[in-house]
């Protein structure tokens, strides 16, 4: 019998979006929102989003899920 | 620099005819059918999220509130990053339901046509404005590059082309199980335009305007004022609630919803999408700031909203700027396609079947395809009114805004959906009605007096005002806070119809619920028949076809358990033509539920365990662990060396194991739902007579099977179902095990023969040597009377050639009598029992196997007994055999005969190593053996034992392990006349 699966991709999924919440919609957002940051930081820290999507996304493959 | 207006028109038209080229293309398979279901096309056919609002409106935005345009798309990342939590459900329920829309969606869940027709009309209401900001955005363009004033009649042309094209491409089918194609590659292709030509107009901004990334960084340090207002929104007030409105607008908004569920061709893309979609969105928006600074640095004295035009006409190649028209036009027209055929299909299915359902006798399909056509046309149109009656006074943005909030307010009947079996109808029905007042006052009537069409602005933005917020970020919390509030309040306060709580426990990926009640009608025949009355004919047949096609059902299919998943299946199948409530009606009403007829949990079993199966990945905590269990209970009974069938409580069966496949030749799938007697023969015959019989076992019951007969054990017991929610305890059913003997039988008689060949061989060999001793001397004594003529030689030769002819004559005649007795086993005679020992003793010296063994036997020749002579010499031809075998050579092996009251005692003594206490009792056991494989079958102590119980004896064994053993025979003397009957009878 297989072992019950894990629904770890939904978890990772919901801290991925709590995590896109913490960089855009909270205090932390006025720490790169700063005249001083380069104005492409915000695009960065999207692709860090992005990437984090990519690596659940793989997993998941991986997984034959 | 400028353009003509009718060189914009021909580029217009020539792009327009390309699109037209690709769906033809893609629906014609010219192009490779891979292409269309491609993750990366399905993304990019979710990217006409990205309207003309992105492409002009993201820089015009972007210089008046900095980087609150990214909110759109930082909250639209939020929803598909969180789409296995919510994007996979929605699809799951979608598909499985074939729901096209938002209002199926909600429809089906509240089971509520009163909430189909709202979300209808509001989203009609709520979409008309952003039609209207495409076309506008369209000849504002025109204007832009023309410094004409674009007459309504080139939008008018527009918007009939974009009529042409969803009439063509997107009514092909009506049915949701076939996906435009075409429509889907022409939408991905009109993304991949708007997010190419964007990037290279940024990249031309940031090369041609500022000379390379050098340049803009230099400009940006002259100008700190730049870098400043783009972040200053950041913390301010509507940047969450932008987030907010366009995390539910990606998913929400009708053309999302249409390509992100109905025309999703493989859930796998969907998976993809969940990063692929913000990278596309990421590109789209690299160029927003660099595209606004270059207009800046130009000093652009244009509307920002169309900077992404003014930088190419103001130093830019003149392609570039035919370019840019083009991908502005891609991004308004597939807004407007995708938009006008998924609110077709929503007006349809809510607003005009149950307003005018047609006449049986139409043709239903041709009535739906034409009323979608009609209806795409009315849509465009409409927003063209819209278009001509607004004054354009809002930005790009702000029309789309007002859009987002609408489409804002069903994410409480969303999240219902979801997450919350309680919510009920009432509750949504509340809830939406309270968020589109508030939306109507704070959102459209100020749209509507700033157009002059009210004539006050009902204190709005006094009120705005005094909240201390961002318009946006007001509307957005007080709709939801009265929609929510509402949803909640009342859904607590009032109950669930049970269609509700089914449709509820539907759209819970936990739930399984088994399909409760029995269908009136008999047949896949009666359906039609009846489904006719409201759908025609024609589509009645169609239906009943496809569903049958769906679950590989046959025609003629008569259990009610597949009868009721047929019908549910023709629900499905109607929801996605009709809409989930009508198709609910139709059925409820057409193909009604027996009120009498009850439905056992095991009625279900099949379609429990199918849904199970299908939706597995969706178990979570317990029921993982209860799901792995009953597949542990489940895969046990299947593996069971036995047949094992259940009946539930109508004796229908609903479980039919493997070895059961095997043993009758009888797949278990169409026997699922049957009754024991319709069973092929000769099965219907042993198992449902078996059920019908007040014995719990049936032991060694032959059936002829293909001719030959077969035995079978047969057990059976009762089992209840378990308690169903609130229902009462039914009747019983029945479980059944059937052992399948004629192998064990077959072995049985295998293995007593091939002993008997072994001893037959053995026996032959021993009468070949005592017959071959005679014969030689014969010859001899015969060869020299050839030359002897001494009269008393001869006598005495004579005399010896007769000797050893009674010799060979004994030796046969004692072969003959034991022959004899296999032959007439049941004889019986009264004998002397030496008569026996000396048999057995004979026959054991003729096979000379013993010979090194010394027999001794003492038997009076006055105990005489009453029985089948041959059988008991062969019950001591055995005892002796097996004593003999157990001695070394040299030993002794004694037979003591000796009569005690009205018995006789047969002792038989050898002295071996004797028989361990734990094997005494198995040794009677057939086919126990202690010798090598091949020198015993085990049936000898046995079938010893069987003889002398026959005969009314016993048999005991007394054994020392290092001794030897004793086995005692007890026979009874001459028996009287009545127990000489009681013999012969048995």
């Amino acid at each position: 019998m297989l072992p019950p699966r894990f629904p770890l991709g939904r978890e990772l999924a919901v801290i991925l979006g709590v995590l896109l919440l913490l960089l855009f919609v909270s205090p932390v957002a006025g720490w790169w929102a700063t005249p001083g940051m380069n104005w492409m930081t915000p695009y960065a820290l999207w692709l860090l989003v992005i990437l984090g999507a990519v690596f659940i996304h793989r997993r998941d493959d991986s997984d034959g899920s | 620099m400028g353009h003509e207006l009718a060189t914009l028109f021909a580029a217009g038209f020539v792009y327009l005819l390309l699109l037209f080229l690709v769906a033809y293309a893609t629906d014609r398979d010219w192009l490779p059918s891979h292409w269309a279901a491609h993750p990366l096309t399905y993304t990019l056919s979710i990217g006409v999220y990205a309207t003309s609002w992105t492409y002009y409106g993201s820089v015009g935005y972007a210089s008046v509130n900095g980087l609150l345009f990214l909110t759109i798309y930082i909250g639209a990342t939020l929803a598909f990053v969180l789409s296995p939590v919510l994007l996979q459900p929605i699809l799951r329920v979608s598909r499985d339901y074939q729901l096209t829309s938002l209002a199926d969606l909600l429809a089906f869940r509240y089971r509520s046509q009163a909430a189909g027709v709202l979300v209808t009309l509001f989203m009609l209401l709520g979409t008309m404005p952003y039609i209207a900001l495409q076309i506008r955005a369209v000849t504002e363009s025109l204007q832009v590059l023309s410094n004409e004033v674009p007459s309504n009649t080139i939008a008018l042309v527009f918007c009939a082309t974009l009529i042409l094209f969803g009439v063509l491409f997107g009514t092909r089918h009506i049915s949701p199980r076939e996906k435009h194609r075409g429509l889907v590659v022409a939408i991905a292709f009109e993304s991949l335009i708007k997010l190419v030509v964007l990037l290279l107009i940024g990249g031309y901004a940031l090369f041609g305007v500022f000379g390379g990334t050098r340049g803009l960084e230099d400009w940006l340090a002259a100008n700190p004022q730049a870098i400043e207002a783009l972040y200053r929104p950041v913390t301010e007030s509507p940047w969450s609630a932008l987030v907010f409105l366009s995390f539910a607008a990606a998913f929400l908004l009708p053309r999302q919803f249409h390509m992100l569920f109905a025309e999703n061709l493989d859930a796998r893309s969907l998976r993809t999408a969940t990063w692929a979609m913000p990278a596309f969105l990421l590109l789209l928006n690299l160029s927003i700031p660099v595209i606004l600074w270059a207009g800046r640095k130009l000093g652009l004295g244009i509307n920002p909203d169309y900077f992404v035009l003014g930088i190419t006409l103001a130093d830019g190649p003149s392609w570039l700027s035919l370019l840019a028209f083009i991908g502005g036009l891609s991004a308004a027209s597939a807004m407007v396609i995708v938009t006008s055929i998924a609110l077709a299909t929503m007006s349809l299915n809510h607003l005009l079947l149950p307003a005018s359902y047609p006449d049986p006798a139409m043709n239903l399909y041709r009535w739906i395809l034409w009323g979608r056509r009609l209806l795409i046309g009315l849509i465009i149109m409409a927003g063209y009114g819209f278009y001509v009656g607004l004054k354009h006074s809002q930005s790009l943005v702000e029309l789309g805004l007002i859009s987002f909030v609408a489409v804002a307010q069903f994410l409480p009947g969303i999240a219902g959906m979801l997450y919350w079996r309680r919510a009920t109808r009432v509750g949504f029905v509340s809830g939406l009605l309270g968020g589109i007042c508030v939306w109507s006052v704070l959102m459209l009537a100020p749209l509507l007096y700033s157009s002059g069409v009210l004539i006050t602005d009902m204190g709005v933005p006094h009120i705005v005002a005094l909240s201390g917020m961002h318009k946006w970020a007001f509307a957005t919390f007080a709709t939801l806070t009265v929609n929510g509030g509402l949803f909640v309040l009342v859904s607590m306060l009032t109950r669930q119809s049970p269609g509700e709580l089914e449709a509820a426990n539907a759209c819970c990926a936990e739930s399984t619920g088994p399909l409760a009640g029995v269908v009136a009608a008999g047949s896949p025949d009666e359906f039609r028949t009846l489904l006719a009355g409201t759908l025609g004919r024609e589509t009645a047949d169609g239906e009943v076809d496809q569903a049958l096609a769906d679950l590989g059902m046959r025609p003629n299919e008569r259990r009610t358990t597949e009868l009721r998943r047929l019908r549910e299946r023709i629900e499905r199948n109607l929801s996605g033509l009709l809409g989930p409530q009508l198709a609910h009606i139709i059925v409820n009403r057409r193909l009604e539920l027996d009120p009498e007829a009850k439905t056992a949990l095991a009625d279900s079993m099949r379609y429990v365990e199918e849904r199970l199966e299908t939706s597995r990945s969706q178990l979570r905590g317990l029921s993982v662990e209860l799901d792995n269990l009953r597949r542990l209970h489940r895969q046990i009974l299947q593996d069971l060396p036995l047949g094992v069938c259940a009946t539930d409580s109508q004796g229908k069966i609903v479980l039919w194991n493997l070895a059961l496949e095997m043993m009758t030749g009888v797949d278990a799938a169409p026997l699922i739902g049957t009754r024991l007697d319709r069973l092929p023969p000769p099965w219907d015959g042993l198992l449902a007579g078996f059920s019908r019989t007040a014995e719990d076992h049936a032991y060694r019951t032959e059936l002829a099977v293909a001719g030959r007969p077969r035995w079978y054990n047969l057990h059976k017991a009762a089992y209840a179902d378990p308690v169903v929610e609130g229902a009462l305890p039914s009747r019983p059913g029945m479980v059944m095990l059937i052992e399948d003997l004629t192998d064990l039988g077959t072995l049985e008689a295998e293995l007593a023969h091939n002993d008997r060949l072994a001893s037959v061989g053995r026996l032959a060999a021993g009468v070949a040597h005592e017959i071959g001793n005679p014969v030689t001397g014969i010859a001899s004594l015969a060869q020299n009377l050839r030359h002897e003529d001494d009269p008393d030689v001869v006598r005495q030769s004579i005399e010896e050639i007769i000797g050893q002819t009674r010799r060979i004559s004994d030796i046969l005649r004692t072969l003959k009598g034991f022959s004899r007795g296999s032959r007439h086993l049941q004889q019986r005679e009264t004998f002397a029992l030496c008569e026996a020992v000396d048999d057995a003793v004979h026959l054991l010296r003729l096979t000379h196997k013993h010979d090194g063994i010394r027999f001794e036997a003492s038997c009076p020749g006055d105990i005489v007994v009453t029985g089948n002579r041959q059988q008991l010499s062969q019950v001591l031809v055995n005892l002796l055999a097996n004593a003999a075998d157990a001695s070394r050579t040299g030993d002794r092996v004694d037979l003591l005969v000796r009569a005690a009251g009205d018995e006789a005692i047969i002792e038989i003594m050898d002295q071996g190593q004797g028989i361990p206490e734990e094997l005494r009792e198995t040794i009677f056991e057939p086919f126990y053996t202690t010798k090598p494989t091949g020198q015993g079958t085990g049936l000898g102590l046995s079938l010893s034992y069987k003889i002398i119980e026959d005969h009314n004896g016993t048999l005991a064994i007394d054994s020392q392990v290092g001794l030897g053993t004793r086995v005692i025979v007890n026979l009874p003397l001459r028996a009287a006349e009545s127990a000489n009957e009681s013999f012969a009878h048995h």
